[in-house]
């Protein structure tokens, strides 16, 4: 409106606002159906009324052509440039690109009556001059005319565009730092990047991920929202383009697409392509970059806005910070397979040595041969002898074969003679060789093999292994039914298969079955043998052929193996194709087959009592058997021995005693003892021989007078061989002394061969009695542990326990499986245990109980050391524990701490320690080992006994230089090669953490030291308390700030601020406001002026349009607050009565804005003990709920704890409300308490007092006390300073300091001297002092001491 | 600097003796006043009126100098100091008149 025009007639309806309704007012209404405003009926005025006043945007539409109005509101938040063009028109123009959706809703208001509501409804609007993606959430309500008739409609609006799109880049960026740990690989990482981004197609219509490879080149590596090789995202990035590309920048380059290009790219959830992308490095660490972000740009927002910008720039780092997680961790597992590969060549190295067997294999081969020819033909025990020789050669040849084999398949060597076969015919034959073997095993044997009617080309030597090996599998694991071979004509060429009814093998197991060296665990099989090599080169053998073999198996049901082979030889290397037939039947590679099989059967002829195998065994090959006769009366010694010795050496002792001596002493081979003697008898004696693992096999022939069945059950069950009744027939004592030792001897024999069995077990084998003493062992178990069978038996506890103090744990484990070996239950279980020369090692145990037909309980049990596998397990374990506990941590200090933690409960170390350059954490007691800080290489390094080491040392390269680890072990639990593994593997992954939790300190330590360096040291003026926290997380500085300054007029100017986005732009943009708010301050005026120049201030600052400021000048004296604000949310006034006030007065819009209202000051005088809040949204604004909610929150914290003293205020209001975790957006907080604390101090000197009574009374002026309340704490606080100078110095000068402060409803004042005060009793009227100040104040204490006297009084303030 | 006090003497519209004192009384003036109130009281006779409506502060010095004449002084006071006079004990010794502002006023 222009100055001084009256208003028209009837414009006065436009009055209530001065700009808005001059526009208004200049509009042609006549020309509108609405007619000239004079002549508008009441409603419609009303309307207009309602309308302009309002602080919320409103618009609304009136009459037939639905007539244009809105308020300043609205002009400012959504209309924009359409103002005042719009005031007038016809709604449908005005809201022409918007009609579609808003259309209909209004139509529907208008028919029914009925208000509708929208909440975030998205909008296209074109204010800002493009099509602007904006919501909003509205309500329009319907408006009568004067007849209640529907003519219009009143739209409330309020625009939500920040908080959509804000909560929308908030979720993207939040999905993008979930759970780091989860992801492993690059691709891993950039698969699940690329799936979080094509979930924001909104403001990243599509993106491409460009790594650049070694020589520079920037490869395509991950897309979202676009198809990979479109030609906006080519696999490769050339100087070409589409892109610019610059390796060595470091800043993002903004790109315009040209209309053409732009019309070919994908739109995300756009209707329209983006026009404009964002090129993002992805910058590591060190500067340089791994490649490049593509990110299309909404084309709907503005490309420059600092948040957009921002946005993409972290979306760039967490893609940045990802990559170089990956990449460490595939260094890690690089090192892994390094390790694999060194496995492999083990593998490699022992098939080359087996070669060198060869030679001396054949030399015993041949001769043994040799040999078999030559014995005479009633040798049966040489010719047994050297039978089990020529089986075991040829087994033996035949492992070192298989090994040969695999070197061959393995180096490429294997020299195959592809010829042409009858396959049928050929595989039937070489089934017929196993016929015997599986027969005597009582399984049926069937093979269907009808001719193929054309030949198959195969190696002759390599389809036997195939078919021996397959067989001899078979047998091994059928225990009854059926084995069977057949051959068939399937599709493509012939099929061979080899099924048996055997235990079959479990589903989970199948795809290991063809694995090298992996045994499946079975229940049960014909023998333990086996190297778990067969089924390996069975497939090797077959893949050579060209040709595919499967298993299909059921537990318990059997297995079927398929062999497919393909007819003719063009599937086959030619140069090893014949076309010659060989007619060699199979001979040389059957019979170790045939032979080894023939071993696991039964053996019939020991059952039957074949005399042929017994009859070596006779007095006449063997050396005398030494017989010790035991009875007490010499002739019957004489007797006996006259008997005996024509046969046997014989020895006699007199009593049981002496003979139990013998026999533990020489073991003879018979004992011949008298029932009844004195001493030990006969019965004594053997159960005391039977107790005695040494003596416990030795035969027992009793002799007793006692006739009758009973006597002689007794002395059997005692477990005597055999018993003579005297008196006895000489014939008869021969014979019985006969057949007990050929007995033994035949036992003997049995016990050498099962001795030799047990023996050749490449499991340990042991028995143990019924307490669990062990009484034998094999070989292999002595390998295992490296305890002797020499050293027989051991007694619990055995010397392979691990110690009970330095291993607790694993001892209580191996008492639980001691117990079960005395009481059961038998079966499995795996425990640890400690090798003679100290190590570690885990073994697999099985046990069983056996009853062997004595009365002594035996149990018998294998033991295999499973400490690679157990340790691979625990390797895995160890690395998921020391991951998941890094994976809570967040900081530098608490990662490694982590860190030391979890290596010192892996090692149960007595301390780790860590230390590196400016960071050092410590698990456990002791002090730090000397030496320790020298960082030394990566590998291991080992204090003292390399098998019992005392420490062991590492050093890990992280981001922040090598960090040194020492652990601090207990030597008795020794330090394996695989501890040293390990203890690299958990290196590493720790190092990977402190990679990752450097990157966080450092972000944090910037963003903090930034942000205190903008603020700048805060000096306050007295009275006040402030906090800043930055965001929780990202952590990142930001554009929220405070400021308090001492005017020159005694004055103090206050101003609490909030710059648009983040990061250090923000940052920037904030301490440049901030100066220039300060600087503004000590000059101007008043607050609206200070905002005023800020307007123009920000309008030069790029950045900084939008910033929110409350800005203030307060006379502390008054408590008068004269403020004005720039679109920041109300300051809070709490009174002392606990009610509160919002600021809500002298609004105006953010800084910087065009469009500008005069801003205004407005004034609140702040009673005494008022407490004022200014903050910054972050600390009211939540996800989900709304502002109002979070400064009523605001305001009760302070209302609850306003008798806090101030800092402490700050504190609960931050605690409260800014939390432990952060806030999402960054906070700054100011808070006042009025009156300022009063602290004077002065020379104690009477002269002074009537001067500080003057302050202290206006002080208490301030403070809202009543006058004569005021008056009583006076006169107390003016005791307390007489008394200071009157007593506390007596003239000797010093000085007297009076504190005074309000909190809450509560006065305080101190008064303290620095003197000694003289006793009071001397000076009556002074006794008037304090017993004045106990009147007149509700609570006084008193310290006197050395260093002075403090007088602390306080009053409740009644209001 | 010392607290301001001013002391005037003269007498009452009914003839009494008035001793009457305007500012603060306090460590550092309290003897003037107990010597001045000290030659104005008369051992015999009327008592003395205290004017003390004009002071704005009294410690217990000045009480102290108050409560050696007590029998022998009317005391007028403002009510701001009422409150100290009754606690300290002297409204129960002596004549204590709390004169408020309209009667100052209307008599000044």
């Amino acid at each position: 409106m222009s100055s001084g025009d009256r208003p028209p007639a009837g414009l006065d309806v436009f009055s209530s606002d001065p700009e808005v309704g001059a526009d208004l007012a200049k509009v042609d209404w006549d020309a509108t159906p609405l007619g000239p405003p004079k002549s508008w009926p009441q409603s419609l005025r009303t309307a207009v009324n309602i309308l302009l006043p309002s602080r919320f945007p409103m618009w609304m539409a009136w009459g037939p052509e639905l007539t244009f109005f809105c308020n300043a509101a609205y002009r400012r938040d959504t209309l924009g440039r359409k103002y005042p063009w719009a005031l007038g028109r016809n709604s449908s123009e005005v809201w022409r690109e918007i009609w579609d959706d808003i259309g209909p809703r209004i139509r529907t208001v208008l028919d029914t009556g009925k208000a509708t509501w929208d909440e975030g409804l998205l909008l296209f609007l074109e204010r800002s001059g493009f099509p602007e993606e904006t919501y909003h959430t509205f309500s329009y309500s319907p408006l009568r005319d004067d007849d209640q008739a529907l003519v219009g409609m009143l739209c409330v609006v309020s625009e939500d565009t920040e908080r959509v799109i804000g909560a929308r880049r908030m979720s993207t960026l939040r999905d993008l730092g979930s759970d780091p740990s989860v992801v492993r690989t690059e691709r891993e990482t950039l698969t699940f990047v690329a799936d979080q981004l094509r979930r924001n197609l909104r403001d990243l219509p599509f993106t491409a991920i460009y790594l650049y490879d070694r020589d520079g080149t920037a490869e395509l590596a991950a897309t979202s929202g676009i198809e990979a090789g479109h030609p906006a995202a080519p696999r490769t990035l050339s100087d070409g383009g589409p892109w610019p590309l610059d390796p060595t920048r470091q800043e993002p380059t903004l790109v315009d697409v040209d209309s053409g290009f732009s019309a070919a790219l994908p739109r995300g959830d756009w209707p329209l392509p983006p026009t404009k992308v964002l090129l993002v490095p992805l910058l590591r660490p060190g500067g340089t970059s791994y490649g490049v972000l593509v990110a299309a740009l909404n084309r709907y927002r503005d490309p420059d806005d600092t948040s957009y910008r921002s946005f993409v720039e972290l979306t760039a780092t967490h893609v940045a910070n990802g990559i170089a997680s990956a990449r460490s961790y595939q260094a890690q597992e690089r090192r892994a397979e390094e390790l694999a590969e060194l496995d492999r060549a083990k593998t490699a190295f022992f098939s080359n040595i087996s070669h060198e067997f060869r030679t001396p294999l054949t030399l015993i081969t041949g001769p043994v041969q040799e040999l078999r020819d030559r014995l005479p033909a009633d040798d049966q025990r040489s010719r047994d002898d050297v039978e089990m020789i020529h089986r075991n050669s040829l087994r033996l040849a035949k492992l070192v074969n298989t090994l040969l084999d695999f070197s061959r398949i393995e180096a490429g060597r294997m020299e195959a003679r592809f010829e042409p076969v009858d396959l049928a015919l050929f595989t039937a034959e070489l089934a017929s060789v196993f016929r015997a073997a599986v027969e005597r095993a009582g399984l049926t044997f069937e093979v269907d093999c009808p001719p193929l009617g054309r030949p198959v080309h195969v190696d002759r030597g390599m389809w036997e292994k195939v078919v021996l090996n397959l067989l001899s599998n078979a047998l091994k694991f059928t225990f009854d039914g059926t084995i069977r071979v057949s051959v068939d004509q399937g599709t493509d060429g012939p099929v061979v298969r080899v099924s048996d009814t055997g235990i079959g093998v479990p589903a989970a197991e199948i795809p290991r079955l063809f694995e090298r060296f992996h045994r499946i665990p079975v229940p049960r099989s014909r023998s333990n043998e086996g190297s778990g090599i067969g089924l390996a080169l069975v497939r090797e053998l077959v893949e050579l052929h060209g040709g595919e073999i499967d298993a299909e198996s059921e537990p318990d049901r059997g297995t079927t193996f398929t062999i497919r082979l393909r007819f003719g030889s063009g599937h086959l290397p030619a140069d090893q194709v014949t076309s010659g037939t060989d007619v060699e039947l199979p001979a040389s590679t059957a019979e170790p087959f045939v032979q080894e099989a023939l071993r696991w059967l039964p053996d019939d002829s020991a059952d039957d009592g074949d005399p042929s195998v017994i009859r070596p065994l006779t007095a006449g090959d063997a050396p005398r058997a030494r017989v010790l006769v035991a009875d007490d009366n010499a002739d019957m010694r004489d007797y006996l021995q006259r008997l005996l010795r024509g046969r046997y050496d014989v020895t006699t002792v007199v009593d049981g005693t002496a003979a139990l001596g013998f026999a533990r002493a020489h073991t003879p081979d018979l004992i011949v003892s008298d029932v009844m003697m004195p001493g030990l008898d006969g019965l004594e004696l053997v159960a005391a021989l039977r107790a005695d693992t040494r003596t416990a096999g030795i035969p027992i022939l009793l002799l007793s007078a006692r006739a009758g069945q009973e006597a002689a059950v007794e002395g059997l069950s005692a477990g005597a061989d055999d018993y003579l009744v005297k008196p006895f027939a000489a014939q008869e004592l021969l014979a019985r002394v006969r057949t007990i030792v050929d007995l033994a001897n035949l036992r003997d024999h049995h016990a050498q061969w099962r001795a030799a069995l047990v023996d050749s077990l490449q499991e340990g084998f042991f028995v143990a009695d019924g307490n669990g003493a062990v009484v034998e062992v094999n070989a292999a178990f002595t390998d295992i542990l490296g305890y002797p069978a020499e050293d027989l038996p051991f007694p619990a506890p055995q010397p392979w326990w691990p110690d009970a103090r330095a291993d607790p744990a694993a001892h209580e484990q191996v008492v639980e499986a001691h117990r079960r070996v005395v009481d059961g239950p038998y079966g499995d279980f795996t425990v640890p245990l400690q090798h003679r020369d100290g190590h570690r090692l885990w073994a697999a145990v099985s046990i069983n109980f056996v009853d062997d037909g004595r009365s002594a309980k035996m149990i018998v049990g294998t033991i295999r050391d499973v400490t690679a596998e157990h340790r691979a397990a625990q390797r895995d374990t160890a690395l998921n524990a020391m991951n998941e506990r890094l994976g809570a941590a967040r900081t530098v200090p608490e990662v490694l701490q982590a860190g030391v933690d979890q290596l010192r409960r892996q090692w149960r170390a007595k301390a780790v320690f860590a230390r590196g350059s400016g960071v050092a954490a410590r698990s456990g007691s002791g002090d730090e080992p000397t030496g320790h800080l020298d960082v030394g290489p990566a590998a291991v390094r080992i204090d003292g006994d390399p098998g019992r080491p005392s420490g062991a040392a590492t050093t890990v390269d992280s981001a922040l230089g090598p960090v040194a680890l020492r652990l601090v072990l207990d030597p008795a639990r020794g330090f394996e090669p695989e501890d040293h593994a390990l203890l690299v593997l958990l290196s590493g992954s720790l190092a990977q953490a402190l990679q990752r939790a450097y990157a966080f300190d450092q972000q944090r330590a910037v963003a903090e030291a930034l942000q205190r360096s903008i603020l700048g040291p805060a000096v306050l003026p007295g009275g006040f308390a402030v906090r800043y926290q930055p965001a929780g997380r990202p952590l990142e500085v930001g554009g929220d700030w405070y400021d308090a300054v001492d005017l020159p007029d005694g004055r103090i100017g206050i101003m609490v601020g909030d710059c648009v986005g983040r990061g250090l732009a923000a940052a920037t943009v904030m301490g440049q406001l901030r100066s220039a708010g300060r600087a503004l301050l000590l000059q101007e005026t008043g607050p609206a002026a200070v905002l005023t120049a800020l307007d123009k201030f920000a309008r030069l600052l790029p950045g900084a349009a939008c910033t929110t400021a409350f800005c203030g000048i307060l006379d502390a004296d008054t408590g008068r607050l004269v403020y004005s604000s720039a679109g920041h949310p109300p300051g809070i006034v709490t009174h002392p009565d606990g009610s509160t006030e919002l600021l809500e007065a002298g609004r105006g819009t953010p800084l910087g804005l065009r469009r500008e209202n005069g801003r205004t000051d407005a004034t609140i005088v702040l009673p005494g003990r008022a407490v004022l809040l200014l903050y910054t949204d972050g600390l009211v604004e939540r996800r989900r709920a709304s502002i109002d909610v979070g400064i009523q929150h605001a305001a009760g914290t302070v209302r609850d704890h306003r008798a806090l003293p101030v800092e402490d205020l700050a504190d609960q209001v931050m605690d409260e409300l800014a939390g432990r975790d952060g806030t999402a957006d960054d906070v700054a907080l100011l808070l006042y308490r009025h009156p300022a604390p009063l602290d004077v101090s002065f020379e104690a000197r009477g002269n002074e007092l009537a001067g500080v009574r003057s302050t202290f009374r206006e002080w208490l002026g301030r403070t809202g006390l009543r006058p004569t309340e005021a008056q009583n704490v006076l006169v107390a606080a003016g005791e307390a300073c007489a008394n200071a100078v009157e007593h506390g110095y007596r003239g000797a000068g010093g000085r007297v300091r009076l504190v005074a402060r309000t909190l809450g409803d509560d006065l305080r004042v101190t008064v303290s001297d620095t003197g000694s005060w003289k006793d009071t009793t001397g000076t009556p009227h002074r006794g008037h002092g304090l017993h004045l100040i106990r009147s007149l104040m509700a609570d006084v204490t008193l310290h006197t001491g050395a260093t002075g006297t403090t007088v602390e009084m306080a009053t409740r303030i009644v209001t | 600097m010392t607290a301001p006090l001013r002391i005037t003497t003269g007498v009452t519209e009914d003839g009494r003796a008035r001793l009457t004192a305007t500012g603060e009384i306090d460590l550092s003036n309290a003897t003037d006043f107990r010597d001045r109130l000290a030659s104005e009281v008369t051992p015999d006779g009327s008592r003395l009126l205290v004017d003390l409506t004009g002071v704005a502060y009294l410690d217990s010095a000045a009480l102290a100098a108050l409560f050696v004449h007590a029998d022998r002084i009317e005391v007028h006071i403002a009510p701001l100091n009422e409150y100290l006079l009754t606690v300290c004990g002297l409204t129960q010794l002596t004549d204590v008149h709390v004169v408020r502002p309209e009667e100052s006023d209307s008599r000044s």
